[in-house]
């Protein structure tokens, strides 16, 4: 099965300037059928045991740059400044290989951090399953949180949409 | 990513002490990536590269200059109000001298409004060849100046941006154009340019801002002489190679929370 892809738009302006995250973050995804939510903070994505899941992450106004520098999964709260973890090491010399951006929350150089998985192969089917999105907008500094978008494995028959508990 | 620099300038300074310190204030948007000389002369733009892990450049670094003149109004206003529409303050004061005028007068009066309604305002620049061309374009007046005076000042006018050179340029780690924008703002047009990240490291580079000054005697109709100044500017270019930001290498299984249900 292909990948699927999940595009985050954040207008950072907005989002500086106090705006609500439901008026400053809109999330989209490229699965064909089974999404819910598409366009909110609160999207849920239909993903299949085993799938490719890459997400991408753009500013609306490009000269306003913000980046992921993690996405952690299971229920969290929304808030601001979540302090960037130890563990990030810093990427700056373009000749020797990689040292990647290790650390779950926080990196040094998130620029350089793409963010790709599977899906497990047992994924239950009807659960949803919450990830928080974590945005950094420099090397170091505040990084605002936001929680509200999950990824579900959907069946034919579940009805929709996944309650806020997870439980379809 | 995109790069934004700010040339702030203070026109009417710079011409009258022909140095760009102290007088050019250059402000970018990478000061959380760790630009340093923000507000000064002397600015280091940070760039960030990053790579493919074969080498090849995997984000494209472009940054962009736009210039302000800091007492100037924006030149869409000042093409604007070239275009003087006197409305319904000119009709009134038309009708007013109307009903009290004697019918002798009447045509006068009609004449010297008509002619009024009829003034384009222009300003007259100068090239760098000598000759001379009109711009609809109109500077505001102080209160109080009687009509006959020249009172505009080099402020007035907004800066542009003429060429994009240095090391940077001819070392092939700026690549810099000048391209046309429908934002008016600058004249409609800005420079922008790609930076080549393998090439780490701090370069120097140089803004060529082109600005008018006004001569004119008294009386006379003023003409705006362009003068080019050079504001050195820095970028400091690093590289890093993308990589995985769950696992550091390549994808591996997503560590969803396995959901259960309330006990």
């Amino acid at each position: 099965m292909s990948k699927l892809n999940i595009q985050i738009f954040v207008d950072v302006i907005a989002m500086m300037t106090g705006s609500p995250v439901e008026k400053t973050v809109f999330i989209y995804d490229d699965s064909p059928s089974g999404s819910v939510g598409k366009g909110t903070h609160k999207a849920i994505s239909a993903v299949y045991p085993g799938q490719l899941i890459q997400w991408n992450l753009y500013p609306v106004d490009v000269q306003t740059p913000v980046w992921l520098g993690g996405i952690t999964f299971g229920p969290q709260e929304t808030g601001a400044a979540a302090t960037p973890q130890a563990g990030s090491t810093a990427t700056t010399n373009s000749s020797n290989g990689a040292q990647a951006g290790q650390g779950l929350v926080g990196s040094e150089t998130p620029w350089l951090c793409t963010w790709t998985g599977y899906a497990p192969l047992c994924m239950l089917p009807n659960y949803g399953h919450p990830y928080t999105l974590h945005l950094q907008f420099g090397t170091t500094g505040k990084m605002i949180s936001v929680a509200g978008p999950q990824l579900a494995f959907p069946t034919m028959y579940a009805p929709a949409p996944v309650r806020t508990d997870s439980v379809l | 990513m995109q790069n934004g620099i700010i040339l702030l300038v203070d026109v009417d300074a710079l011409l009258e002490e022909r140095r760009v310190e102290n007088n050019v204030y250059l402000l970018d948007n990478t000061k959380k990536l760790g630009s340093i000389g923000e507000g000064t002369t002397d600015l280091t733009t940070n760039i960030v590269g990053a790579l493919n892990p074969d080498g090849s450049i995997a984000g494209e670094a472009v940054m962009n200059w736009l210039p302000y003149g800091i007492a100037a109004a924006p030149n869409p206003v000042l093409r604007v109000a070239a275009r003087k529409d006197h409305g319904a303050a000119r009709f009134h004061e038309l009708l007013a001298e109307l009903k009290t005028a004697s019918p002798a007068n009447v045509a006068k009066i009609v004449a010297r409004h008509e002619k009024i309604a009829n003034q384009q305002e222009c300003a007259t620049f100068e090239r760098k060849d000598g000759r001379h061309h009109e711009v609809p374009m109109a500077f505001a007046h102080p209160a109080g100046v009687s009509k006959g005076e020249t009172t505009v000042s080099a402020g007035d006018l907004s800066p542009l941006i003429s060429d994009i050179t240095g090391p940077a340029v001819d070392n092939g780690v700026l690549y810099p154009a000048q391209y046309g924008s429908p934002d008016a703002i600058t004249e409609g047009w800005y420079w922008s340019a790609t930076v080549d990240t393998h090439k780490t490291g701090l370069h120097v580079y140089q803004i060529h801002l082109l600005v008018h000054r006004p001569v004119g005697k008294k009386g006379e109709p003023v003409v705006w002489k362009p003068e080019t100044f050079v504001v050195n500017a820095k970028i400091n270019v690093t590289a890093g190679t993308i990589a995985n930001g769950f696992t550091g290498y390549g994808p591996g299984v997503l560590p969803l929370v396995p959901q259960l249900t309330a006990a």
